[in-house]
């Protein structure tokens, strides 16, 4: 065991101080779908891949086609044939280099025959053709700030606008003597945001800690993210309104000084 | 072992000294073939094969989710550095002491140092490093062939290019020369790592019904994870249950999934962080 | 010389021996390179400059990625252990609540942090959780 192995130092004791603490929440929605390339990696990857069929081998379809079944009838139908060599033609673009039906000085394209189906059959049918959903949602054309559903590529963070009209992460104070940091967190999200809610608290240790009103209270900050179920804001005192923002929005609605505690901790992405 | 192959095969070297102990590559001292010089990743080579052809989702998703939460996970306040058992000197009180070879490592017959074990930071947050297949055919001296199905078996499924093994020893009870064709393996890193244990984790761990997860005791103690797959259990990854009917006989194999973590534990949270199922 | 044609004539059946010789044959062509191995690339001066531009703009991008993301996890672990600090200067209990090991092996949640894919699944988010 690890954690048994390397020593922890015995914690100092000193006196309790009369600051007020509280647990605050980072609470993301972890991106559904990967994320958006720039254009220098859409062209990179392009570029990349058509020099991997020129250089590939001959795609031996005898192997994966047994020869006289309908599929391979299929294929070969579906495939496009390079143009053969015959004796006394020019060819402009050189003599043909053909070999297993693959001109051998260019890239090879495979062509899978397509399935002509019906798109409007039932979704139980397994052999419907394969059609992907669009990367954005609805919430992304209405812009829904409180939706789960925006901005599918990138993590999203729990922002709550409290009475005076500032956004924060979600913070709770430590009332009770044997509160502890996470789950005064968890308990404090439940009590806010419903019952209806299912979230994974990283680590009990705190990623930051954000001294605000001249270090008269402290906030501690711990990881979650959230799994399932929705926050929905109940009727509270201190908070308002309610944002699931990515990093660049979060930058937006929050003061320059609690930002950059908290940069550090929220992903580009 | 990269070289078992070599193992019986008998070569005498022309490249003066003849009993060198540092190999030489000959294509090196070759004029003949200019463009075999360069290295494998230069355009110019015959070897040259580009890898970065699409976007890798799950390194990806290491990248920007995961890797911020292991680095949490394992924060340890005022962890040190646990130092591993290494050889050490005798301290001389005795005259026998002299060229007597040093003390072995704590641990009882083992012959090699354990490394010292660092506090997680930044810099060395548990990553895959490698995973290995190895497909050990255990019929391979009753028929031939079947050497050459588990290597096309492996690259089916990694659709990389494997390599065979060797019999180290002779062993007259199997019928085992050595030498001899046994199987085939390979080693994988990067994007076709990532590939292949997404293929794993979507497709053949789920319909594998004895698979309750990777169990406690799993793990080499310094962090790599092996899994074994039933000849039955090959014909749930896709390339072979697509084509079935060519595939009367499949070779079960082992998989070593290998970390940059030190220590099993944090081997097992990595993977568990990559969705491959732990037993706790 | 003219061909004779014999009708009705005897070929040697295809035994299963000569079936599973034909099917090794096929299978070690899929393993092997000969007659599927394309021409060599044969790059212009230019053509090679403009490649290898292009790789060097590639390794410095994922370079550039690289230590951004290398700073940030710096930055992160900084912060965390000022946060520890800090909570043991002013709050020895809940230090000792951070800092007390649990033996478990700390285990992602199975099936919560899906990997992204490259298209949304058709139902995006579950709003509705099991009740436990």
């Amino acid at each position: 065991m690890i954690r048994s192995g390397i020593r922890t130092m015995a914690s100092v004791a000193s006196k309790e101080n009369t600051k007020v603490i509280n647990s605050g929440l980072i609470l993301s929605r972890i991106p559904i779908v990967t994320p958006d390339l720039t254009e220098f990696e859409k062209k990179y990857y392009n570029y990349q891949s058509e020099l991997e069929k020129r250089l590939m081998w001959t795609f031996p379809y005898y192997f994966y086609f047994r020869k006289g079944t309908l599929a391979e009838r299929r294929f070969l139908k579906a495939q496009k044939y390079p143009v053969s060599k015959q004796p006394g033609v020019w060819y402009p673009k050189g003599i043909p280099d053909i070999r297993q039906n693959r001109e051998r000085r260019s890239k090879q394209d495979v062509i899978l025959p397509k399935e002509q189906e019906d798109i409007n059959e039932s979704l139980e049918k397994i052999s419907r053709p394969v059609v992907p959903n669009p990367r954005t949602t609805k919430a992304d054309e209405t812009g829904d700030l409180t939706s789960l559903e925006r901005k599918l590529s990138r993590t999203l963070y729990l922002l709550l606008k409290n009475k005076t009209g500032e956004w924060e992460f979600p913070t709770f104070q430590l009332k009770e003597d044997d509160a502890l940091l996470h789950l005064n967190a968890e308990t404090g999200l439940r009590t806010l945001g419903g019952k209806n809610i299912n979230t994974w608290t990283v680590s009990k240790t705190p990623v930051a800690a954000y001294e605000n009103n001249n270090g008269s209270d402290i906030t501690f900050f711990i990881k979650s993210h959230i799994l399932g179920g929705k926050f929905d804001l109940q009727e509270n005192d201190t908070y308002s309104n309610f944002a699931w923002l990515t990093k660049d929005e979060v930058k937006n609605h929050i003061k320059t000084d609690y930002f950059n505690k908290v940069d550090c901790l929220l992903s580009k992405v | 072992m990269k070289h078992t192959s070599r193992l019986w095969k008998s070569a005498c070297s022309l490249v003066q000294p003849v009993h060198h102990k540092v190999k030489i590559d000959k294509r090196m001292l070759s004029p003949r073939f200019p463009e075999l010089k360069y290295e494998k990743n230069d355009i110019r080579s015959p070897r040259f094969k580009p890898v970065t052809t699409h976007q890798d989702a799950l390194h990806s998703h290491y990248l920007n989710t995961l890797k911020s939460d292991l680095l949490l996970i394992n924060f340890e306040h005022n962890a040190q550095s646990v130092k591993g058992s290494k050889f050490t000197p005798w301290d001389g009180s005795s005259p026998y002491h002299i060229n007597r070879p040093p003390k072995r490592p704590a641990f009882t017959g083992s012959s090699r140092e354990v490394p010292d074990l660092h506090p997680i930071d930044w810099s060395n947050i548990p990553e895959l490093e490698s995973v290995v297949l190895n497909c050990y055919v255990n019929k391979g001296q009753e028929n031939i062939n079947y050497p050459t199905v588990a290597y096309l078996q492996l690259q089916q499924i990694t659709s990389q290019k494997p390599s065979y093994i060797y019999s180290k020893k002779d062993m007259p009870a199997f019928s085992v020369r050595r030498g001899k064709k046994m199987g085939a393996k390979i080693i994988l890193k990067g994007k076709p790592m990532y590939q292949f244990l997404t293929t794993l984790n979507n497709f053949v761990l789920p319909r594998i019904r004895e698979f309750k997860g990777i169990s406690k005791s799993n793990g080499n103690g310094f962090g790599s994870i092996s899994i074994g797959l039933k000849p039955s259990h090959i014909k749930f990854f896709p390339e072979i249950n697509y084509n079935e009917e060519f595939w009367p006989t499949t070779f079960g194999m082992h998989i070593n999934i290998n970390t940059t973590s030190q220590t099993d534990t944090r081997a097992k949270n990595l993977l568990s962080a990559l969705e491959i199922p732990i037993q706790t | 010389m003219s061909k004779v044609f014999v009708r009705f004539k005897r070929t040697q059946p295809a035994t299963a021996a000569i079936l599973h010789a034909q099917k090794m044959a096929t299978q070690l062509s899929v393993i092997t390179a000969s007659r599927k191995a394309p021409r060599l690339l044969k790059l212009r001066p230019e053509d090679l400059i403009r490649h290898q531009t292009v790789t060097k703009a590639w390794s410095l991008f994922q370079a550039e990625e690289r230590a951004e993301q290398e700073a940030q996890l710096r930055n992160q672990y900084q912060s965390t252990l000022d946060a520890v600090e800090l909570l043991q200067k002013i709050s020895p209990r809940l230090y000792k609540s951070v800092t007390t090991p649990d033996n478990n092996i700390t285990v992602f949640p199975r099936g919560g942090l899906r990997t992204p894919t490259e298209y949304p699944p058709t139902i995006v988010w579950r709003y509705q959780i099991k009740p436990n």
